[in-house]
């Protein structure tokens, strides 16, 4: 970290005037007090080293410590099959491999061509083989094209891979070799998928790890526990089937490029500055939530700058542009966002001071929505935006509180 | 509570409007508190925090924002109601103790800490021949559990806070300090351009900016506590340190320049601040704070220095006797 003079210290440590009193550090920590009375208190704050101190003294229990407690049992629980623990570690080698590769192919652009087509199949996120109806719309690039029945295409097109990187299929040798002596060895369904399922937890641990990374050195050790803790017991809820069939459904739109924004978009959402518990949930979900609006082609993204600011891109993440939420709704200063959600063209988009902002045109109109209910109304700085479809929606707060939505944000109601 | 400001009109009928709303939300009946009284509390209560100027709807809006629940348990308890200590007592007892542990991280002066606070929360203290009870002094604007919290914490800090910030001989040698050398030549006199434009390029932060730098470089707090001390991402504080410290840099040159100096003068004057940094804290740190502990009368008999030997006595004396020894070496 950046030095600072030494007088700017000595100025710092001016002494302060009176203590403030209990109620108004209590409120000051629980975000609750309005902006004039919170500027008085940071004014005090930035003079008083005791106060300072009482202020981080009191604060509550990390919501962190919980997380990483709940996810331990589990963590162990999957951990302990053989199957998953060598998938995970299959699937970090290919993750750390395509990496590789595609720094590799930044560095050597002429060699692209005939790279590309073993490549194809190992972009970051869309890794390796969840192949299906990707396989056969990339297979027209591959060098020689063969014209068989799918699933022989497909294997072929995998047994290809393997050749190039023998090294990531160190549990299925014996497989490729079968398959490099062209026998018609059709895989039972239940081994693709499993694999598969490897390669997705795989892909969610690079990215949570990667988040992890992110957020920081010193205290945050208890943090990133949990953010990888509970990474792969997500992605193991939704084995194979579903999240299988949406990752290549995916995979149909993309190409090698697209492939990778997508894998930046999602890295880059888990470090926007949301709290470590909803990142940690955020980082798996974000490529099944994300996914229905992708199937149309041409659908926006988003994502939120570091700023807090929020950009759309329109042609599946080539640009990005700022979306500017008409703020002359709040006079001033631009809301800084924090958490957001698409389905379709209707986009959710919350951030700190209970800011939620709803579009229904992809961006394009904005109203500003207050949830509230009998017991109050939604304060605090809003760390998760999640809807299940397009009724139903579910918002996080710092203070923490939880509030849904049934009916797309018409009325709201608040969990104790 | 003594009322520090007459109530104004404008309090009172936003008073008389929620009352008997509030009073229903915070379930006042049940433990004894009446309209009237519960009025009186809130009357005080906004008479203490709105300014005199506030408006019809900003009085309102400040009653709305209240733990009217929490509020009304809490006097209920400082009028000594016994259904809303057995309240208090099954909610917040556990907790109570636990935030001690965790505040004190020891098992000892937590309970001690805990037992204090309790004392309090009862009513040692007496006024007039009335006890008065710390929950008399309560007023929602928080929640109650993080005020208690708050409470414990500011007690350790009167308590401890002199004996914790102290090293003691053996950790010092064991960290090596004990060879630092000494000072290697005395600190040209700040030069009083110098000051000026680091004076004026605080001035032009924002209080949370200057909250910030003070909590990372001089309490060397983490980010992460920083960032959940305000409220936000440990990101976003580690971008705000680093931009700070760049922004300050330059625009205390920016100043000096300004104010005459030539560009390479004002650079040095900068570093050779600089490079005893580590120096300064260490000597600011063991200064005594000149701020009045938090409450008054209470805490002022238990101040280390008046504590028995027994526990810190010795160890303060000899740390004490250090930093003595040093000062002189480092002022001359």
């Amino acid at each position: 970290m950046s030095h600072v003079p030494k007088i700017v210290l000595k100025q710092l440590h001016a002494p302060a005037g009176e203590h403030l009193d209990a109620d108004i550090l209590t409120a000051f920590a629980e975000q609750s007090l309005p902006e004039s009375e919170r500027n008085l208190v940071l004014d005090h704050l930035s003079l008083c080293s005791d106060c300072r101190e009482v202020v981080v003294l009191a604060l509550p229990v990390t919501e962190a410590v919980t997380v990483a407690v709940s996810a331990s049992p589990a963590r162990a629980g999957w951990l302990s099959m053989p199957a998953f623990r060598w998938g995970v570690v299959a699937a970090g080698v290919l993750v750390v491999t395509s990496f590789g590769v595609l720094q590799y192919r930044q560095t050597h652009p002429v060699k692209e061509k005939q790279l590309s087509a073993a490549v194809v199949p190992h972009e970051p996120i869309s890794s390796a083989p969840v192949q299906t109806p990707a396989a056969s719309a990339q297979t027209s690039a591959a060098p020689e094209p063969v014209p068989h029945a799918e699933p022989k295409m497909q294997f072929d097109k995998r047994v290809e891979a393997r050749k190039q990187f023998p090294s990531m299929f160190p549990q299925s040798k014996s497989a490729s070799d079968a398959g490099v002596t062209g026998g018609r060895v059709l895989r039972p369904s239940s081994r693709a998928s499993g694999v598969s399922a490897g390669a997705i937890s795989g892909s969610g641990g690079g990215i949570a790890s990667s988040s992890g990374a992110g957020f920081g050195t010193n205290a945050a050790t208890a943090v990133t526990v949990g953010a990888q803790g509970s990474t792969p017991a997500v992605t193991t809820n939704a084995p194979g089937t579903e999240a299988s069939d949406e990752l290549a459904q995916n995979q149909v739109q993309q190409s090698p490029m697209q492939g990778r924004s997508m894998a930046d978009l999602s890295v880059a959402r888990a470090k926007a500055p949301v709290p470590a518990a909803a990142a940690a949930m955020q980082a798996p979900s974000v490529a099944l939530h994300t996914s229905p609006s992708l199937m149309q082609h041409a659908a926006p993204r988003w994502m939120i700058t570091s700023a807090g600011g929020l950009r759309r891109s329109l042609d599946a993440g080539l640009t990005w542009e700022d979306v500017n939420v008409n703020a002359d709704s709040i006079a001033g200063s631009n809301p800084v966002f924090r958490a957001l959600a698409a389905t379709g063209s209707e986009v959710w988009a919350g951030g700190s001071n209970a800011v939620l902002y709803h579009s229904l045109d992809t961006g394009a109109h904005w109203t500003r929505v207050l949830p509230s209910s009998s017991g109050g109304e939604l304060t605090g700085d809003i760390t998760a935006v999640d809807f299940s479809d397009l009724q139903h929606g579910r918002i996080t707060t710092s203070t923490p509180e939880v509030w849904t939505t049934a009916d797309d944000g018409q009325t709201w109601q608040k969990k104790p | 509570m003594p009322v520090t400001k007459p109530i104004s009109a404008v309090v009172q009928s936003a008073v008389s409007d929620l009352l008997v709303e509030l009073h229903s939300t915070a379930g006042c009946e049940k433990i004894g508190l009446t309209l009237d009284s519960f009025s009186i509390i809130l009357c005080d209560v906004a008479a203490k925090y709105l300014p005199s100027s506030a408006n019809h709807a900003e009085a309102r809006t400040f009653l709305l924002t209240l733990r009217v629940e929490e509020l009304a348990l809490a006097r209920a308890c400082a009028g000594g109601h016994n259904y809303a200590w057995e309240i208090f007592l099954t909610r917040y007892r556990e907790k109570l103790y636990q935030s001690a542990l965790r505040i004190a991280r020891e098992d000892s002066a937590a309970r001690d800490l805990a037992d204090t606070l309790y004392a309090e929360l009862y009513g040692t203290n007496t006024r007039d021949g009335e006890r008065v009870s710390k929950l008399a002094s309560f007023t929602g604007r928080g929640s109650l559990e993080g005020w208690l919290r708050t409470v414990l914490a500011q007690e350790f800090v009167n308590r401890y806070r002199r004996t914790k910030r102290l090293v003691s001989l053996d950790e010092e040698s064991e960290e090596g300090a004990q060879f630092a050398a000494p000072d290697p030549e005395p600190l040209p006199p700040a030069d009083s351009r110098l000051e000026s434009a680091t004076a004026a390029a605080l001035a032009a932060l924002s209080a949370e900016d200057r909250t910030v730098l003070a909590s990372y470089y001089l309490d060397g707090r983490t980010l992460a506590e920083v960032a959940r001390m305000l409220g936000v991402h440990e990101s976003t504080i580690s971008r705000k340190v680093d931009k700070l410290a760049k922004l300050l840099r330059k625009k205390i040159l920016a100043c000096m320049v300004q104010q005459g100096m030539d560009r390479r003068q004002a650079e040095e004057a900068l570093e050779v601040d600089v490079r005893d940094l580590r120096v300064d804290i260490r000597r600011s740190l063991a200064q005594e704070s000149s701020s009045p502990p938090f409450s008054k009368g209470e805490c002022q008999g238990r101040r280390p220095s008046d504590e028995s030997p027994g526990r810190f006595g010795s160890e303060v004396e000899s740390v004490k006797h250090r930093f003595e020894s040093q000062k002189p070496g480092a002022k001359s």
